[in-house]
Formats: structure tokens, C-alpha cells, sequence
């Protein structure tokens, strides 16, 4: 049953044309960072150093409202539209129900940051050479970044996709007691800012849990390495969508 | 009699342990200023995405609201704070505001040089600086002004 559910859903989440907008709009903001990029000094401009500059410094704002409106009201649209009873009525168990949703969403906003950065990256590639990274890496990483390029890159994009499937998490969990799609879908957005205000207040220190400094690679430096900030965001989303889970399965009243 | 030769030798004594230092401290200071940079200290409150001119108080009569740039004149920006969040710094003509170079990203801690005055006459700047963090944050340290 559960396998026919996520079939069901994967198919639900193929129709959408939202995802091909939020897509587009995530490019263009994308490219002004290439803009942003193109006026700050550098040894020698190159595709990985433009790709890495620009995810760093646009994803940090963009990324949790776009993963909060790209599949962070799935819970909540199908019950403000009557479908649970249906679903319910055919058998469909409550813990396969919230599991199918939750598995779909994760792959659906992975394959969508991905894809995204893949072809963010293609576009890229006319309008600089192939190089290593000199100025858009982590500061804990740096040397990292400048031996192994390829390898960088590839951990951001990782990165970049487990910090969107928190958000996701965040957002699914809102929407079991949450019933408004609207704040559902800006919850995400409204606690990391919130968060990211909060532990910021320190006028010398950054706190290692700050969610801002864990995605803003090029503008705050805590000393940590890349795939720690990785493993932070693979957390979050491990402990959300869990929660998200057992907060639905346990519940009463689905309406 | 006793205590004016005590305060004599009190005196000699003083001078003994006071002449080498200031002597050494004169030294120094002469060896340093050969090839020295002159450091101007700031301390700026960057905005949370947007930009700052330092300093911000331009008047051209007022010689310490801007820095003279004489030809060939190099300037570097050192950051001593301890803030983890980068900033950009960049030279701007002083009444214009005309970008003179590059944006340069600057970490806490870092040294990093901004502009070489290249153009062959003495131009007048200051400094634009920006962060692209959430939240604004103070950065203090020394522009740090030298010749080839």
C-alpha cells in the first residue's frame, strides 16, 4: 500500500507547474549573484569559483522560502480540499499516508535543488573557463575548495539539498497542527530568520548553530568544515520528518 | 646633605634606565617609518546588505573626512576584529563616489590590498564597504597606506 501511495504521489508532484516557475525563479536570482560575483576582485574568474560565489550568497536567503512553497503545504492542501477522507476510505493507513507524503516531498525537493544547480552550472559554462575555486568557498575550506573544485562544489550542491529537505521537514511538521497554507508554507522561512536573528545578536562570536552561518558559506566563517554543516542540515531533516511522522500518525482528528 | 645626594643618584639612576628606551624607541620608530605604511585607524558599522562610505562626514576643506592619494601610493585594508562574517571594501573617489577598484572581500582578522593609485596624479578617497550578511555588524582595523 505504501509503495502505491508514493507511486500516487510522485505522479501528483510530476503535474505541478509550480515547480517549474519556482525553478526559474530560483535561476534568475542565481544569476545576479553571478552579477554580484563579477564585481568583486579575484586571482582569475572561473566557472566553479562563479557556481560556488553565487549558491552561497543567493541560496542563504532564497532557499527556505523557495523549499517552504515548492511541497511545504503537501499536508495541508489535501486536507483543506477534502481529499484525506477519500484517501482514508480506501484503506490508506494514516502512518502510510504522512510516510508516502513525506518520502515523496524529500525526493521531490532533492531532485529539485539538483537539478536546478546542474543546470545553473551547464548555463554557466559558456561564460566562464574551467577553474578551481579562489574567492566563493568557506573559509574552513578554502584549500579545499582550491585542490578539489569539483569535490567542493559537489558537497554544496549536497548541502544545499539536505538544507532544503530540513525545510521541508519544518514545514510538514508545521502543517499537522497548522491548517493556515499560507503560514504552513512561510514557516520555514519565519523561524530561520527568526533563529538566524536570535543567535546573531553576539557582536563577536557566531553560534555554530546558527542556521544562517551554516548556509552562508562566503559571508560567515565558523570553524567547522563543509560536510560538518552537512551533517548539521541532514539532522534537522532527519528529526523533522520524523517528528512530522509520529505527530501525524498520533493524531486524532485529520480534519 | 644626605638626601640631595640620594636624589642624585636617584636622578642618575632615573636617566640611566630612561635614555636607552627612549633612545632604542627612537631607533625603532626611524627604521619602521623608512618603509613604513601610515595606518589610519576606522571603526564602521557595515549594514546588513547594502553599503557605507568611510569616512561619511565628505568635506573637501576638512582634509581628515577623505585620504590623499599621492601617485603610486598603494593602500591595504587590515581588519582586527574578531567578527566571523566577511565584508567588501572598495576605493571610491572622495566627492564622486566613481568606484576606483574592485570590490575585495576581507575576512576578520585578514590583510588585503584595495587600490594602487596607478592613474599618475593624487586622487582623493575613501572607502565603500558592504556585507552581504543578514544582519549588520561593526569591523574596525587600519587602512594601511604605502609607496612602492
Amino acid at each position: 500500500m505504501l509503495g502505491e501511495m508514493i507511486k500516487f504521489e510522485i505522479n501528483r508532484l510530476l503535474k505541478r507547474r509550480t515547480s517549474l516557475f519556482l525553478g526559474i525563479v530560483l535561476l534568475v536570482a542565481l544569476f545576479t549573484g553571478v552579477i554580484q560575483y563579477l564585481g568583486i576582485s579575484t586571482p582569475r574568474r572561473t566557472t566553479f569559483d562563479a557556481f560556488s560565489f553565487s549558491t552561497s550568497s543567493i541560496m542563504s536567503l532564497l532557499l527556505a522560502p523557495i523549499a517552504g512553497f515548492f511541497t511545504g503545504g503537501a499536508l495541508v492542501a489535501d486536507s483543506r480540499s477534502g481529499l484525506l477522507p477519500l484517501i482514508f476510505s480506501r484503506g490508506v493507513s494514516a502512518f502510510e499516508y504522512v510516510t508516502s507524503k513525506v518520502i515523496t516531498s524529500a525526493l521531490s525537493q532533492m531532485c529539485f535543488i539538483g537539478i536546478t544547480l546542474v543546470v545553473f552550472f551547464v548555463a554557466l559554462l559558456p561564460f566562464f573557463p574551467m577553474g578551481t575555486v579562489y574567492i566563493g568557498a568557506q573559509r574552513y575550506s578554502e584549500a579545499f575548495a582550491y585542490n578539489e573544485p569539483v569535490t567542493y562544489c559537489l558537497l554544496i550542491a549536497l548541502l544545499f539539498m539536505a538544507a532544503a529537505v530540513a525545510f521541508n521537514g519544518i514545514a510538514l511538521l508545521t502543517s499537522v497542527w497548522v491548517k493556515n497554507t499560507f503560514v504552513v508554507m512561510a514557516a520555514p522561512t519565519l523561524l530561520y530568520m527568526g533563529l538566524t536573528y536570535v543567535m546573531s545578536m553576539g557582536p563577536t562570536k557566531v553560534n555554530l548553530l546558527d542556521p544562517y552561518a551554516n548556509l552562508a558559506l562566503t559571508d560567515v566563517s565558523i570553524p567547522v568544515s563543509i560536510l560538518h554543516m552537512v551533517c548539521y542540515w541532514a539532522v534537522i531533516a532527519l528529526v523533522t520528518h520524523v517528528l512530522a511522522i509520529a505527530a501525524f500518525s498520533l493524531k486524532k482528528d485529520y480534519m | 646633605m644626605k638626601r640631595l645626594t640620594v636624589s642624585l643618584l636617584l636622578c642618575v639612576c632615573l636617566t640611566l634606565v630612561l635614555i636607552p628606551t627612549f633612545s632604542f624607541g627612537a631607533t625603532e620608530a626611524a627604521n619602521v617609518e623608512l618603509n613604513a605604511t601610515r595606518d589610519y585607524p576606522f571603526k564602521v558599522l557595515i549594514p546588513n546588505t547594502n553599503t557605507t562610505v568611510f569616512p561619511d562626514n565628505y568635506n573637501p576643506s576638512d582634509p581628515s573626512t577623505y585620504y590623499i592619494m599621492s601617485p603610486g601610493k598603494y593602500v591595504i585594508v587590515q581588519r582586527t576584529d574578531s567578527v566571523n562574517r566577511s565584508a567588501v571594501f572598495r576605493a571610491v573617489d572622495a566627492s564622486t563616489k566613481t568606484p576606483l577598484s574592485d570590490w575585495v572581500k576581507i575576512w576578520d582578522g585578514e590583510s588585503k590590498l584595495v587600490y594602487t593609485n596607478t592613474s599618475g596624479k593624487t586622487q582623493y578617497i575613501r572607502f565603500e564597504i558592504s556585507s552581504s550578511n543578514i544582519t549588520s555588524f561593526w569591523a574596525q582595523g587600519f587602512f594601511k597606506f604605502g609607496e612602492f
